[in-house]
């Protein structure tokens, strides 16, 4: 049994990387343009088939396949951005009924272009590596490593770049960022293209480990904001902390219990901490 | 100037004549014209499944193009081409249920064919059986005696568990504790339940199973639980071939090498080409067959789907062909036997056959003990297994439901 809990703990926490990974495009979007992006499930499932057909039918090897479904997502968010988002920055309702009907448009499309039925990408790094008793695939191994260096890049960009403190600037008071000459529309281009990029990265590291689906997307997007009003909503840091435990969870309960019960101790987690902190772990005014 | 206005009378009058007599004659058809017979078909063209669904939906449209080219559905001296309404069921039994709506409804068909997912064939059936409907599912595990109008055309799930414990015992003599991991479905449970009597029954030892949610994808925590009850046999039940694919590679990652057992006619190229490694697609077994593989042990019926099917898509034939084949291939036979365009006289004439035609081989049909009626297909179960990466064909067997 405890070679078990170790397995789980493992298993928990590089799944947990993986919604990491979604949950901070969502919480840079959120933070910067002050809406909760919907969508973002489905630019999700959009760069895993960028990925797929890129390296599966394309022959492009895996890592610039990964690289440019980044670049196609994020040039896609940017353009998302100036024509629809920007109209309705900081406000909720608008956001939400568009983010809404983007995924109902992507979804739809997805099944029209990519077919309905399930696609996957051949493992691209096979076998395991074996730490004692516990035993990880070298796909999920890969995966983690990728949430480790994107998320620790993100922090770097965030903390010591002359854009990442305008990003910042922006998260806290965009028209005082304004006043500053902070080129606010820009920004939120930035954060939105630099979001979709890390989600679309997110489904294509996805799609290696499982299969591609076009309703892929939800399964991202219920856990990304689960993560995000765990840790604290616009908080990256609350992103990352959020997304390990609710992976911890995820890892854990069934050994004792059933992958459902895991699913309700994780909202169980977020109610308790929300009642003692209403704005998540991390999370700032 | 009489003359004229006499002329021009006679012409006009010719061509009114004229007119009118092609009206009449458009409601005339020529007795060598064939009419058509409306069949609706129910598939999950989209949602989970839908790789194997669309692919057996293709399967159905070959045959109804085979029997059409053949001269059609002949009933009384009248002779009468297919015409396949497809409908999406998106999965769901919703879906199912607006599907069989509409075609029942709207469509005005009189049989439905389609479906291998019990809980969506139960949804159809709650249409079609109060509108005397004959159904032709492809698989319906679930029938009950009040399923008057319905028929599983493919072999049912649970008829296969007795062929592969005896294949596992042969095989695998020293091996005796069996673990399962279920979707959390009825169908699935009730596969599992008759899985446990055959271990009960053969002195193995059942350890212990995990259930999951249908439609799961990543089964890392489903199968770290499993192997804390150390099996030595895996016993995956039923699932998609994707999901049996995944199973079977993240299991084997997990560090277990013992035998995999499904319960599903997966393709085997499929689900080989989802585990990926060689190493990993090894000592995997499950009722199915794939044609270069299979050889000459193909039925005649087969061949002939597989060159159909080669010849028009140019990929590979997979047992799901045959699953979507069968439905409207037994229909059409029933109707034949019956003389009849009447549902209700079709599935008298059905349930008094012995045997029906299949795509593959002569097949019987039964139930009446197990089921309430004789209204089962028994298809020959095919046993494949995945070996070092390599695709065995093990056999056909004879399957027996009392």
């Amino acid at each position: 049994m405890w070679d078990g809990v170790l397995q789980g703990i493992f298993n928990g926490l590089a799944s947990g990387w993986i919604y990491v990974l979604v949950a901070l495009g969502l919480a840079l979007v959120f933070s910067i343009l002050g809406i909760l992006q919907f969508a973002h499930g489905e630019i999700y499932m959009l760069g895993a088939y960028v990925v797929y057909y890129a390296c599966v039918v394309g022959h492009i090897p895996f890592l610039l396949a990964l690289l440019i479904s980044a670049l196609v997502m994020g040039v896609g968010g940017i353009i998302l951005e100036r024509v629809m988002f920007r109209r309705i920055r900081g406000e909720m309702e608008p956001a939400i009924l568009a983010a809404i009907g983007l995924t109902l448009l992507f979804q739809t499309v997805a099944v029209i272009a990519f077919g309905g039925y399930t696609k996957f990408i051949p493992s691209v790094f096979p076998g395991v590596v074996k730490l004692g008793g516990v035993r990880l695939s070298k796909d999920r191994l890969f995966a983690v490593i990728m949430g480790l260096v994107l998320t620790s890049a993100l922090f770097l960009v965030i903390k010591k770049t002359k854009v990442g403190k305008a990003m910042l600037a922006v998260s806290h008071d965009p028209e005082a960022a304004a006043l500053q000459g902070i080129n606010v529309n820009r920004i939120s281009s930035l954060s939105m293209g630099i979001g979709s990029a890390l989600a679309a990265i997110a489904g294509g590291l996805m799609g290696s480990i499982l299969q591609l689906a076009p309703h892929m997307g939800t399964f991202a997007i219920t856990k990304g904001i689960a993560v995000i009003i765990l840790g604290g909503i616009g908080s990256i840091s609350g992103a990352v902390l959020g997304g390990l435990i609710l992976g911890l969870v995820d890892g854990l309960i069934p050994l004792y219990s059933s992958g459902t019960m895991a699913a309700i101790v994780g909202f169980c987690v977020i109610i308790l901490v929300l009642l003692v902190r209403p704005k998540g772990l991390l999370g700032h005014d | 100037m009489k003359k004229k206005k006499l002329l021009v009378k006679v012409g006009v009058s010719f061509f009114a004549l004229t007119l009118f007599a092609t009206i009449c004659l458009m409601g005339f058809t020529d007795e060598s014209d064939a009419k058509t017979l409306k069949i609706g078909a129910v598939w999950g063209l989209t949602g989970p499944g839908s790789e194997i669904q669309i692919i057996m939906s293709q399967g159905e449209e070959l045959c109804r193009d085979w029997i059409n080219a053949k001269g059609g559905v002949t009933v009384k001296g009248e002779k009468y081409q297919i015409e396949l309404i497809t409908e999406d069921v998106k999965g769901t039994p919703d879906g199912a249920v607006t599907s069989a709506n509409k075609l029942v409804h709207q469509d005005k068909v009189k049989f439905v064919t389609g479906l291998t997912v019990p809980f969506l064939a139960e949804a159809v059936a709650s249409v079609t059986e109060p509108n005397k409907i004959a159904y032709w599912a492809s698989t319906f595990d679930t029938m009950t005696p009040k399923n008057a109008y319905s028929v599983s055309a493919y072999t049912t799930y649970v008829s296969y568990k007795p062929i592969i414990y005896d294949y596992l015992q042969k095989t695998y003599p020293n091996l005796k504790k069996v673990a399962m991991t279920e979707i959390l479905d009825p169908i699935v449970q009730r596969v599992a339940a008759v899985g446990r009597e055959e271990i009960k029954k053969r002195g193995l030892t059942y350890v212990g199973n995990v259930q999951y949610p249908f439609g799961s994808q990543d089964y890392y925590n489903v199968l770290n639980k499993v192997l804390t009850y150390k099996p030595e046999i895996l016993d995956i039940n039923l699932e998609w071939p994707g999901g049996a694919g995944a199973l079977a590679k993240q299991a084997r990652e997990l560090g277990f090498n013992g035998p995999i057992m499904g319960n599903s006619p997966w393709d085997p190229i499929f689900v080989r080409d989802k585990i990926g490694s060689k190493e990993y697609a090894t000592d995997m077994f499950f009722p199915s067959f794939e044609a270069a593989s299979a050889g000459a042990d193909i039925p005649p019926m087969a061949k002939t789907i597989i060159k159909q099917w080669t010849d028009k898509h140019k990929t590979p034939c997979i047992i799901e062909v045959f699953r979507g084949w069968d439905p409207l291939y037994t229909l059409v036979q029933a109707i034949e036997a019956a003389q009849s365009l009447d549902p209700t006289d079709v599935i008298k004439t059905f349930e008094k056959m012995k045997t029906v035609d299949t795509s593959q081989g002569v097949s019987k049909i039964g139930g009446l003990k197990t089921y309430g009626h004789n209204h089962m297909t028994l298809q020959p179960c095919p046993l494949t297994r995945l070996n070092k990466g390599q695709i065995e064909f093990l056999g056909w067997n004879e399957i027996v439901v009392p």
